[in-house]
């Protein structure tokens, strides 16, 4: 920026030297006229292609060291010292799945709200104090106190995550609290549409009492039914050592880390109570509707989900199931992406991912797509499923999708809270600590063949279900007339 | 100076809205449910896309890019000063190393080294937001946006991301706000001419592709993007009734970036043109360049690509600040078909980095950062009546906004809660807030500082960030040092200056299940 105002001062001073009384020698021979300025850029061979990349760069995968507390808890710390920051996460294996509706995540959130030494408003205050990025809940699968700090505050942040884990008190005033918010959470959720839409998903897909029919937050219903005795009675079931494992990555030696974590949570005691995970439900029987419909009215736009019960992450086809579906779905230039936004305008995005959890969780495809065109993107999302059930997928197609998912596998643990979120998925699922390491290898083994045998394997038109949350008076007509039945439908009030 | 969520990308937006557009299974985070208090829970208080900004172009799920990100931080080895007692907040300077030039044609280049990561993140962006849009053309520039994701001369239809994904590229994405659109992909380090190449071509010659096909297909993309994210949305379309009660006509800031149909509709491939010669011009550009590069083959690499692109005339965009003076409250009403009751309270504030803008960032934090905050305790903790408390300075470079927003639990009043905020802000003006109070906001906002900065990607973001609203590359440092100075006697001397009761726009929204879910204005006054 200053540049120009500098050559402008040469530039001045270049004038007055020209201007000095000249001595007259003999004329010099006329400048070489300068070459026209061009107006437009000008083209050159090195833009025709892409070019080439230079060599490679070698993913170093994290380096898991292990260490064990002396009541069993295991440790998994990721060491980095590149900037003084630490991420902690205590990881407890069993959240929503167990349990009525809605009670590990009411667990969860109240992990931070008061405790046998702390109240709810000092544990946020102290948290706050110290700068972390912190927080407390529950996903399906499992349940997590977490806090990142610069590393000079590792010790007060162990402190308050040791004191949430092992001391939860659950005081009657805050689960009223927490109790109110999470109704009125559920009254919002109705206000949005992709919300509305996934709670539909899992409503149609899975038989009463399977856990991932409802909400991980519960119904309006299940949440009054809360007691604190139900939510220290899952606290003490759970939150136990031989449940729980401690995952740390970034500023901090193995050594240091472990003699802290000893103190913090060394004296923790208790045994988990057994609960298996969810098992996979019955497939659909013959006769129940095939399409969904969440009534919208005046909606522009309809959330369609084109979906079917998934998988368990422990899955064999883990890997050519990844491949399909980011061919599928997975990346902006996916066939759905590319079919739905880019060729026919339907979205503004479409995709496809299978949510594996403990137990086999939804399969889902499809976007928000424009009212009037809701039927014909339906139909598409069904052609796309189809097509990759039936053809192997193109050899430049599938190594393209290989080199996305390897190539950006650096990129994924940047940051320490990527990495630690990362380690605490082994701890979860059971995987091995190799994981990571050996995933490069294991994308790239994946064949066209195993893609389209593992896509038919587990989706198939008959099982699909179409999920709608949109105008039912613009869209009944036309979904009636794509022969999947008449729609089962819902008032917008649901 | 901190922008929070503000801009959110269409990426943190996918986010925001659930798993159907996430990754396929293995993509890091599980959907968590967490308590909200943390500043870590990832249901946003705000409304997406809250603020002039709008959500770009594309790509369906994966991480988001430190949305537009604040200032920024870090240097490779930042240092992280004296261990402090937990009441105390913890010193930490930080420093951002980088080295500028500009190339004869005016494109200027930042260069920021970071070799903790084999990755690279390009970082162009064009000063240029929905401020400098044409009159009967609001949404153009964030139109014209994803005009460039379709091609130019050397690279084909649709093929711009398959040439990224297939080179691994973590973060792919455009985005415009009010007050530029940026262009960005982080790609293994191996791949930066790749970058330098797609970034370069659709700077030199996007004019050779882009056709009336390309531009009524990405009208009705945008169009889509508007029906989800306001139209469709809850409480969607009040940004834009707050910006019509605070912004007189002709401002720059009045209407949203996402446009009205009506505007899209108007526009013709005459205004393509006019408007990519006008402003992507080298001259009305930055790039940055952040991450692990060898600099003196990247330097070769920028003037090989970038320096034969000709220079354009001076782009006429607006730069200097546009204050707005209300001389009274204005109370909107508005009826949404929503579950919640809403109060929306915005006071016009001074542009980023001007005197008084961190010092309301800190203000913010003492409003609302945790449960012990002033007006979190109070509505949420002791009142009990609010499901949600945001409070953030939202920089720009025309003028700011301080935007308070409150959600209210099912069947309250929001009546009892503008009272409670008046009371609170009242307090702020009429006494210097306390010392825990000062090192806990402080804390965080320093914090936040070195977090966000462990990304490259929020590097090379928050380097133009500062570049474009602090007219300095460098602005993080001293934003650093600015959050660890500030004094309680200033902060109220802000407070007096910014906050006043007489001159704001409260909007409070009332569910209606008549009314359009995104709202309805039923009342100005």
């Amino acid at each position: 920026m200053r540049s120009p105002s500098l050559s402008l001062a040469l530039g001045a001073l270049a004038l007055v030297a020209a201007c000095t009384p000249p001595a007259l020698p003999p004329a010099p021979p006329p400048p070489p006229r300068p070459a026209p300025a061009p107006t437009v850029t000008p083209d050159a061979p090195f833009r025709g292609q892409a070019p080439a990349p230079a060599p490679e760069p070698t993913f170093v995968p994290p380096v898991i060291a292990q260490a064990a507390l002396s009541n069993g808890v295991p440790v998994l710390l990721v060491e980095r010292h590149d900037m003084p920051v630490v991420e902690v996460r205590i990881v407890v294996r069993r959240g929503g799945e167990v349990g009525a509706p809605g009670v590990g995540a009411f667990v969860g959130a109240m992990l931070s709200q008061g405790t046998k030494h702390r109240s709810a408003l000092a544990i946020s205050d102290a948290f706050e104090t110290i700068g972390a990025d912190w927080g407390t809940g529950a996903s399906y699968d499992a349940t997590l106190a977490h806090a990142q700090v610069v590393s000079s505050q590792l010790d007060p942040a162990l402190d308050l995550l040791a004191d949430c884990v092992r001391n939860s008190s659950f005081p009657r005033a805050e689960v009223e609290r927490e109790r109110a918010k999470r109704l009125s959470t559920l009254a919002q959720d109705r206000d949005r549409p992709a919300t509305l839409l996934a709670n539909m998903v899992g409503f149609t897909l899975y038989p009463d009492g399977h856990a991932y029919k409802l909400p991980l937050m519960g119904t309006d219903a299940s949440l009054r039914a809360v007691k604190p005795d139900t939510l220290s009675q899952f606290f003490h079931d759970h939150f136990t050592p031989d449940r729980a494992t401690i995952v740390v990555a970034g500023d901090v030696t193995k050594d240091v880390l472990v003699a802290k974590l000893e103190r913090a949570f060394g004296s923790w005691r208790g045994r988990a109570a057994k609960v298996d995970p969810p098992a996979a439900p019955p497939p659909p029987a013959a006769g129940e509707p095939r399409v969904v419909l969440v009534d919208r009215p005046g909606a522009t736009q309809t959330g369609v989900a084109v979906a079917q019960v998934g998988v368990a992450r422990t899955t064999e086809d883990f890997y050519p199931l990844l491949v399909a579906s980011t061919i599928l779905g997975g990346q902006f230039t996916s066939r759905l992406n590319l079919n739905l936004r880019e060729k026919h305008a339907f979205t503004y995005g479409a995709s496809a991912s299978f949510e594996m959890r403990h137990g086999p969780g939804p399969f889902r495809a499809g976007g928000a797509i424009v009212r009037e065109h809701t039927a014909e993107a339906v139909q598409e999302i069904f052609a796309e499923i189809e097509r990759i059930a039936k053809e192997p997928v193109a050899d430049d197609e599938l190594a393209d999708a290989k080199s996305y998912l390897v190539r950006k596998l650096p990129a994924q643990f940047e940051t320490v809270q990527e990495t630690a979120s990362s380690v605490a998925q082994l701890a979860v699922y059971g995987l091995p600590l190799d994981d990571y390491a050996t995933r490069a290898a294991k994308i790239a083994a994946v064949t066209a063949a195993e893609v389209q045998k593992a896509v038919a394997a587990h989706l198939s038109a008959e099982a699909l279900r179409v999920v709608l949350v949109g105008d039912a008076a613009a869209i009944r007509g036309p979904l009636e007339a794509l022969g999947l039945g008449a729609p089962l439908e819902y008032p917008a009030s649901k | 100076m901190r922008l929070l969520a503000a801009s959110s990308s269409a990426l943190a937006l996918c986010l925001a809205t659930g798993a159907l557009l996430a990754q396929p299974a293995p993509a890091p985070p599980s959907p968590w449910h967490t308590a909200p208090a943390g500043g870590w829970a990832p249901a946003p208080v705000l409304p997406p896309n809250w603020r002039a900004t709008a959500p770009a172009s594309p790509v369906p799920s994966a991480a988001p890019q430190a949305p537009l990100a604040p200032a920024p931080v870090m240097a490779p080895a930042p240092i992280a000063a004296p261990v402090a007692a937990p009441t105390s907040s913890p010193a930490i300077t930080v420093s951002l190393p980088f080295t500028t030039y500009t190339l004869p044609n005016g494109l200027e280049v930042i260069l920021h080294e970071d070799h903790r990561t084999p990755i690279v993140t390009v970082n162009l962006w064009y000063h240029v937001g929905s401020k400098d849009e044409p009159a009967g053309r609001n949404g153009f520039a964030h139109l014209f946006e994803h005009l460039m994701f379709q091609g130019s001369r050397h690279v084909g239809e649709d093929l711009f991301f398959k040439y990224l994904e297939r080179a691994g590229a973590s973060d792919r994405n455009g985005t415009t706000n009010q007050d530029r659109t940026n262009y960005f992909e982080t790609v293994p380090s191996n791949q930066l001419e790749l970058a330098l190449w797609l970034e370069s071509d659709r700077m030199a010659f996007l004019l050779d592709h882009v056709d009336q096909a390309t531009l009524d297909s990405q009208r009705d993309v945008v169009k889509n993007e508007r029906r989800q994210n306001y139209e469709n949305a809850p409480y969607g379309l009040v940004p834009q009734f707050v910006h019509e009660a605070l912004y007189p006509p002709g401002h720059p800031y009045r209407n949203l970036t996402i446009g009205t149909p009506a505007d899209l509709d108007a526009a013709t491939l005459d205004d393509v043109r006019a408007f990519f010669r006008t402003f992507y011009v080298p001259n009305d550009a930055t790039l940055v360049v952040a991450g692990d590069f060898d600099p003196g083959r990247t330097r070769q690499l920028v003037e090989q690509y970038f320096a034969p692109i000709l220079r354009g005339a001076p782009a006429p965009v607006k730069t200097q600040p546009w204050p707005v003076s209300p001389e009274r409250e204005v109370r909107l009403k508005v009826a949404a078909n929503v579950e919640l009751p809403r109060v929306v309270v915005t006071w016009p504030s001074p542009p980023a980095f001007a005197p008084g803008d961190q010092e309301l960032d800190v203000l913010a934090q003492v409003l609302s950062s945790g449960k012990s905050s002033r007006l979190e305790k109070r509505l949420v903790y002791d009142m009990q009546i609010a499901q949600s408390v945001s409070v953030s300075q939202q920089s720009a470079q025309l003028g700011s906004q301080f935007d308070i927003v409150v959600t209210l639990q099912k069947g309250k009043s929001p009546d009892d809660a503008l009272a409670a905020i008046d009371a609170e802000v009242a307090q702020l003006r009429s006494a210097p807030v306390g010392e825990h109070e000062l090192v806990r906001s402080r804390a965080g906002l320093v914090a936040d500082q070195v977090f966000r900065n462990e990304r490259v990607g929020a590097r090379a973001a928050g380097l133009n960030w500062c570049r474009q609203l602090a007219g300095d590359p460098a602005c993080t440092e001293k934003a650093v040092a600015r959050y660890q100075a500030v004094t309680p006697a200033e902060l109220q001397a802000t407070a007096l200056a910014v906050l006043a009761p007489e001159r704001r726009v409260v909007a409070i929204i009332v569910p209606d299940a008549s009314a359009p879910r995104a709202g309805r204005l039923t009342e100005v006054k």
